[in-house]
């Protein structure tokens, strides 16, 4: 046993080490829970009596920015062992916000609390609950490893101003090497705006939903990085709920599966600069990845697989839409690849892109001007590989095939587009299919052969201004292709 | 236009020329023997053009420069009869691009394209399509004589199909053997389908550089593609080509030895064996894949070698095969798989097996069966910056001496990162989250001995950390970040 003591001491100084880097206010103070009981059993200052529910009560009371540790020789690190709570805990309501810190220690907190209905945003059947005051936002909370599991509303809940009103700001929230998991909401932050939350690997596991950003006004700044979400049944990562606007988000190195959507983001006014990095996403009834906003802008997608989706892999919906950039994306075996849906999208640059036998079209842009699609490949869907329609599109060196529907579909209204250097064959549509109020497009240097219908496609007898130049194919449907 | 007399002896007698061969082979080597030597004797470089502006599949032993005076087999014939690289044509005038395609429908074999000089069938300009309504044997066959290589085959912007054998075959030499060398055949733009054979195929016993470009093939009972050599291949190049429902593989390199060889920007899908093939019983030195989407296949790429060395597979995209990407060697050295995303194959995303200095990279392995990344029996093999999401196991590492790092293997079904036997791998700095109930986010297995698992991050599995050796073994974990540790050994 004597290494392992030696360990627990080691790791009770890191603690302690940690715990004095956290702590900011001279007059803050560490509680070290070394009692696995939920009551409370006596003051955290007796050794061997202070509890959770007494650490987070002589927290709330204590001022400054508190922080709240577990003994690891009561809390091993080789397992988690579990506080049962039977009540709900005190709401560690903190303007200065507070730290729960498992580091070095197994720390589990478990809801023995009759079953309810599962409630996202409920008041009661909580399992940590960081608030501030009425009027007073609250900054800096921290929760950092622990497990949280079993509570009938969410397992940590991270709420600006009064609990359970949330109507303040939050500022700077960290919940990092956290598992939440059969919750309503695994991790739930809520406030008037809340700006640079950081969750940080992050388990959140057959909850409703396992991480929510739920804030009135703004959402700004938050990182989501590194993280594993699954089998929950709404959402595993859902960003936004009757909210103005999100901007600088950054979602990166994270999984995602299950759930109606595995990843929502959702703004009832502008989206600014999301950006999606290193994620995948799979197996969701309806999105891999939904984004929903009036304007939606500064979009990046790079590194992202969205597979076996039931509805669409990566859908964006805006009124309007500027500044998207899809990078290294796969997209596959979803209903439709991705769609871009807007009234007015602007400057999307699409590159590297990867649809493949999605069961409806793999790669959808509508109401488009000036975008730049290349190196983009289409392959095995069940509709159309590409389906642009707008004005001013560059499609370069992208290649479709064996696409149920046509090859690529320049869609109607329309102009001024320019495809070249496409590769299309052996689609069961066309190759390429201009509709027939798509006008002034300039089609050249494409190879289109073997399809089963038509391999170059203008649907305006005369070809209406369209330039077809220096393309290879067998057939046509007028001869004003060439 | 000239109009050269044929030369009586390359008629089939009734009989193609290819079903000569098939029931009398050694007859039509001599036939195509002494057209060689015939051709060999003459003046050089007559080279001639001749136009097809026929529809019809006659011979009257004109190819006429007159509408309908020159079918593609009388414009064989006389390009067979001529010295030198010749160039058949198509009239556009004839062969008009239009909602139907344009169809030479044949009523027997063609005869066999026999000339060392290598011919040109080009239809650009025109909408061609050679058609064997599944009765005919082979569409255009190129060939030279025996033990005389064949050069410089071009065809492209034709369609071939229906034929009960290959759509187009380039043999160096004499079919079927083709055991003489064939030297930069090229085939470009061309659609060959519903092919009982192979859709484009080209071998000989050296096959110096090759390329097929842009080329569909579909519906084929044997490769789509396939560029072979019996002896050595090299700078073969497929590029920009669809290959697809195959009864083998749907573009395949196979030769005894291979240097260069490299598929490019295309598609093999919906095949029986491989969506794409590199193989041989010798050694292949630094093909490369790259660019391709391999799906519904047994393998969607794969490199089955003797000895591979420094072959390159990346930006792939490999779903819904048995495995993704295969790597097999006997020996080999130095394979880079990178770029590669391998979603839903029924065993393996990436499976590597044998040689020694593989890297794999920037991978992501999702929702296949078995593992997403499966090293066997490889040494000093490294695996880095990988996503690995709801396979069975994310990385299960048979292979020896390497270093797993920047892996994030989450939700998996099983283990995140399963070490097997035999051991003396490094997994560092690694984050496996959520896998499987019972399962381990990093577990090395028993007898494997002599790995390093430090500064990763293990949380929410069953067992975050797990050894099932005693005491850990030979195995050092430390300074790992997990709550759920089996032994005190995992730190």
């Amino acid at each position: 046993m004597q290494p392992l003591i030696s360990s627990a001491r080691m790791l009770v100084a890191g603690v302690a080490i940690a715990a004095s880097f956290f702590a900011t206010d001279a007059s803050a103070r560490t509680y070290v829970v070394d009692n696995v009981a939920d009551p409370v059993l006596g003051t955290c200052d007796t050794p061997g009596v202070c509890t959770l529910r007494q650490a987070i009560l002589e927290a709330v009371a204590s001022p400054g920015r508190d922080v709240i540790t577990f003994d690891p020789a009561v809390f091993p690190p080789q397992y988690v062992t579990t506080v049962d709570v039977s009540t709900p805990l005190p709401v560690v309501a903190d303007p200065a916000g507070t730290v729960i810190d498992g580091t070095g220690a197994g720390v589990g907190i478990r809801s023995l609390m009759p079953d309810m209905v599962k409630v996202v945003e409920a008041p009661h059947g909580n399992g940590l609950v960081f608030a501030s005051a009425p009027g007073v936002p609250l900054r800096d909370a921290a929760l950092i490893d622990v497990s949280v599991s079993g509570f009938g509303s969410s397992g940590v809940f991270v709420c600006g101003g009064a609990f359970p009103a949330c109507n303040q700001d939050v500022v700077a929230p960290v919940v990092r090497r956290v598992t939440s998991s059969w919750n309503a909401a695994g991790i739930l932050i809520q406030g008037r705006n809340v700006a640079k939350a950081r969750i940080d690997e992050v388990v959140a596991a057959d909850n409703e939903v396992g991480i929510l950003i739920a804030s009135s006004r703004s959402i700004t700044g938050a990182r989501i990085a590194r993280s594993a979400l699954t089998a929950n049944t709404f959402a595993g990562i859902q960003l936004g709920l009757n909210t103005e606007t999100i901007a600088d988000l950054a979602i990166t190195d994270t999984s995602a599966s299950d759930g109606v959507a595995a990843i929502i983001i959702a703004a009832t006014g502008d989206a600014t600069k999301v950006s999606l990095a290193n994620v995948a996403v799979t197996g969701a009834e309806q999105f891999g990845i939904l984004l929903s906003a009036v304007t939606l802008s500064g979009l990046k997608v790079g590194g992202v697989v969205s597979s076996r989706n039931g509805n669409d892999g990566i859908l964006a919906s805006a009124d309007t839409i500027s500044g998207v950039v899809f990078k290294d994306v796969v997209t596959n075996g979803n209903a439709h690849g991705i769609r871009l849906v807007s009234d007015r999208m602007v400057g999307a640059k699409i590159t590297q892109v990867t649809a493949a036998r999605n069961t409806k079209d793999g790669l959808t842009l509508l109401e488009s001007a000036g975008a730049k699609i290349s190196k983009v490949a289409a392959v095995g869907n069940g509709g159309h590989g590409l389906v642009v329609q707008g004005d001013g599109n560059v499609l370069k060196q992208v290649r479709v095939a064996e696409n149920a529907g046509d090859g690529i579909h320049l869609g109607g209204p329309g102009s001024g587009n320019t495809v070249t250097g496409v590769s299309s064959t052996a689609n069961q549509g066309a190759g390429i299919y201009v509709d027939g109020n798509n006008v002034g497009n300039t089609i050249k240097k494409n190879v289109a052969l073997g399809s089963d219908s038509i391999d170059l496609f203008d649907a305006n007898p005369a070809c209406d201004g369209n330039v077809w130049k220096s393309n290879v194919f067998e057939l046509r449907n007028v001869g004003c292709i060439h | 236009m000239s109009q050269p007399r044929r030369i009586s002896t390359i008629r089939a007698d009734g009989d193609a020329p290819v079903r000569l061969f098939q029931n009398h082979p050694r007859r039509l080597r001599i036939v195509i023997g002494a057209v060689a030597f015939v051709l060999l004797a003459a003046s050089p470089l007559s080279a001639a053009t001749f136009r097809v502006n026929s529809t019809a599949d006659t011979d009257d032993g004109v190819c006429g420069s007159a509408v309908g005076g020159c079918t593609l087999r009388e414009a064989i014939v006389a390009a067979v009869e001529t010295a030198g690289r010749d160039t058949i044509r198509f009239a556009p005038d004839v062969f008009v691009p239009g909602p139907e395609s344009v169809r030479i429908e044949l009523g027997s074999e063609l005869p066999v394209i026999a000339d060392p000089a290598g011919t040109v069938i080009d239809g650009t300009g025109a909408s061609v399509r050679v058609t064997g309504n599944g009765t005919i044997t082979n569409g255009l066959v190129f060939a030279s004589a025996p033990n005389v290589g064949l050069g410089k085959v071009t065809v492209q912007n034709v369609s071939v199909q229906g034929f009960a054998a290959h759509g187009i075959h380039i043999c160096g030499g004499v079919p079927p053997e083709c055991g003489a060398d064939v030297t930069g055949a090229l085939v470009r733009n061309v659609v060959a389908a519903h092919c009982e054979g192979t859709g484009i195929r080209v071998e000989g016993r050296v096959n110096k550089k090759p390329r097929v470009l842009d080329a569909v093939t579909f519906a084929t009972g044997y490769d789509g593609i396939l560029l072979s050599g019996l002896q050595s291949m090299i700078g073969a190049r497929v590029q920009g080509s669809t290959a697809t429902r195959c009864g083998r593989s749907g573009i395949a390199l196979r030769a005894d030895t291979q240097t260069g060889s490299a598929v490019l920007d295309s598609f093999g899908i919906k095949c029986v064996e491989s969506g794409i093939l590199v193989s041989d019983d010798g050694a292949t030195t630094k093909p490369t894949v790259a660019n391709v989407v391999v799906f519904d296949s047994r393998e969607g790429v794969a490199m089955t070698n003797g000895r591979l060395v420094a072959p390159t597979i990346s930006n792939a995209v490999a779903t819904n095969n048995e495995v993704g990407v295969k790597i097999s060697a006997v020996d080999g050295n130095a394979a880079l798989v990178t770029k590669v995303v391998a979603d839903g194959n029924v065993v393996h995303g990436i499976n590597v097996e044998g040689g020694s200095g593989a890297t794999i990279a920037c991978a992501r392995v999702v929702n296949n069966g078995f593992s997403g990344i499966a090293t066997e029996t490889s040494v000093d093999l490294d695996v880095a910056d990988v996503m690995a999401m709801g396979n069975q196991t994310g990385v299960t590492l048979g292979s020896s001496n390497g270093v797993v790092t920047r892996v994030h293997a989450s939700v998996n079904r099983g283990h995140g990162i399963d070490v097997q036997a035999p051991g003396g791998n490094l997994v560092i700095d690694n984050l496996t989250l959520a896998n499987g109930i019972y399962s381990s986010g990093i577990i090395i297995e028993q007898g494997s001995g002599g790995n390093v698992v430090r500064e990763n991050v293990a949380l929410g599995n069953t067992f975050d950390l797990y050894d099932d050796n005693l005491d850990c073994g030979t195995n050092i974990w430390t300074a790992n970040v997990f709550t759920a540790g089996v032994y005190p050994c995992n730190r």
